[in-house]
């Protein structure tokens, strides 16, 4: 092997050596001789000594590794109850009210829905997965004292694309005043059965924010889940 | 806060009025005028109901059968409150 083979080796050598030094974050100057490598390879910085604290007060992932310490303190987005998810629980709701987040209307329907699938509010916000309709009533009918009252009428929230849950909570109904009962056909449809003489019985959608309620309305039964001449408010979130 | 309101149409019927996003979107004025009228819609029976039309006016109309869209199992269950579940 030639003395010329043996310096190009060398030489390739240390290129290759400087390269790697430069790899970790050293400069290396071009004037630097061999024997000035190795106060350069001493300069790399071989670890971290974790110092401070960072503290955290939103979620999401946080690059923790110059920090000996986290300080985590993430309020507000409810907490999970039972098996609902945060955003699906009437606390979200009052959460969203208090943000300025959630969408609220009202609507008042001039006659008995009809027989076709009929827009009945649309909050205007794709985003929004839940919703509560509420009417203003009265309680103690059948005792014939009343006083104003606030009815639920139904609670709609969405945990995933294809699993609805529905829950019908009459408010300040004494026990001789419950509208009724729901029950869920499927994942598209309710029926309100009331426990006077009407029967309230409709096919609901909603999709993207939009309510959509398809009466049955005839003349044997009553079929529609909302009164005409009643003002109903709701709130989506 | 402004409010919008808002009356929704059907062929040629009023099917509601509100507050929100949905809708024509009316004046305030047509929306108390809408409303009054619908606080003194006639009262229908089993056989007949009132529509209101776009001109205020209430127009009588049948009461059809329509067979629900349910076997008699589930309407079984309704009548005597059952779950459908």
């Amino acid at each position: 092997m030639s003395i010329a083979t043996e310096i190009t080796r060398l030489q390739n050598a240390k290129a290759s050596i400087k390269s790697s030094i430069e790899s970790k974050g050293v400069t290396v100057p071009s004037a630097t001789k061999l024997d000035g490598y190795s106060t350069l390879i001493d300069s790399i910085q071989t670890g971290i000594t974790p110092t401070g604290t960072i503290s955290i007060t939103t979620n999401g992932i946080v690059d923790v590794t110059n920090y000996a310490s986290a300080d985590v303190n993430v309020s507000g987005g409810g907490q999970q109850i039972g098996i609902q998810t945060p955003n699906a629980n009437p606390l979200a709701m009052l959460y969203a009210l208090e943000h300025g987040t959630a969408k609220t209307g009202e609507f008042t329907l001039a006659t008995t829905l009809p027989n076709t699938a009929k827009t009945i509010f649309d909050a205007q916000d794709t985003s929004v997965k839940n919703f509560v309709i509420m009417a203003e009533g009265e309680e103690g009918i059948n005792t014939g004292t009343t006083t104003p009252a606030v009815y639920l009428i139904f609670m709609i929230w969405l945990q995933s694309s294809t699993l609805r849950q529905i829950s019908i909570m009459p408010i300040s109904c004494r026990n001789d005043n419950i509208s009724g009962y729901l029950s869920i056909k499927n994942n598209a449809d309710i029926s309100i059965a009331s426990s006077s003489t009407s029967l309230l019985y409709a096919y609901w959608d909603w999709v993207d924010g939009v309510l959509q309620v398809k009466a049955q309305y005839n003349k044997h039964m009553q079929y529609t889940p909302f009164k005409a001449n009643t003002t109903y408010r709701w709130v989506a979130w | 806060m402004v409010m919008r309101y808002y009356k929704q149409v059907a062929d040629g019927y009023i099917l509601s009025i509100g507050v929100g996003g949905s809708g024509t979107e009316i004046t305030e004025t047509e929306y108390n005028e809408i409303k009054s009228v619908i606080h003194n819609k006639p009262q229908g029976t089993d056989t007949y109901d009132y529509q209101l039309k776009e001109n205020l006016t209430w127009e009588m109309y049948g009461i059809e059968p329509v067979v629900p869209d349910a076997d008699a199992e589930e309407l079984l269950n309704i009548l005597t409150g059952e779950s459908n579940d």
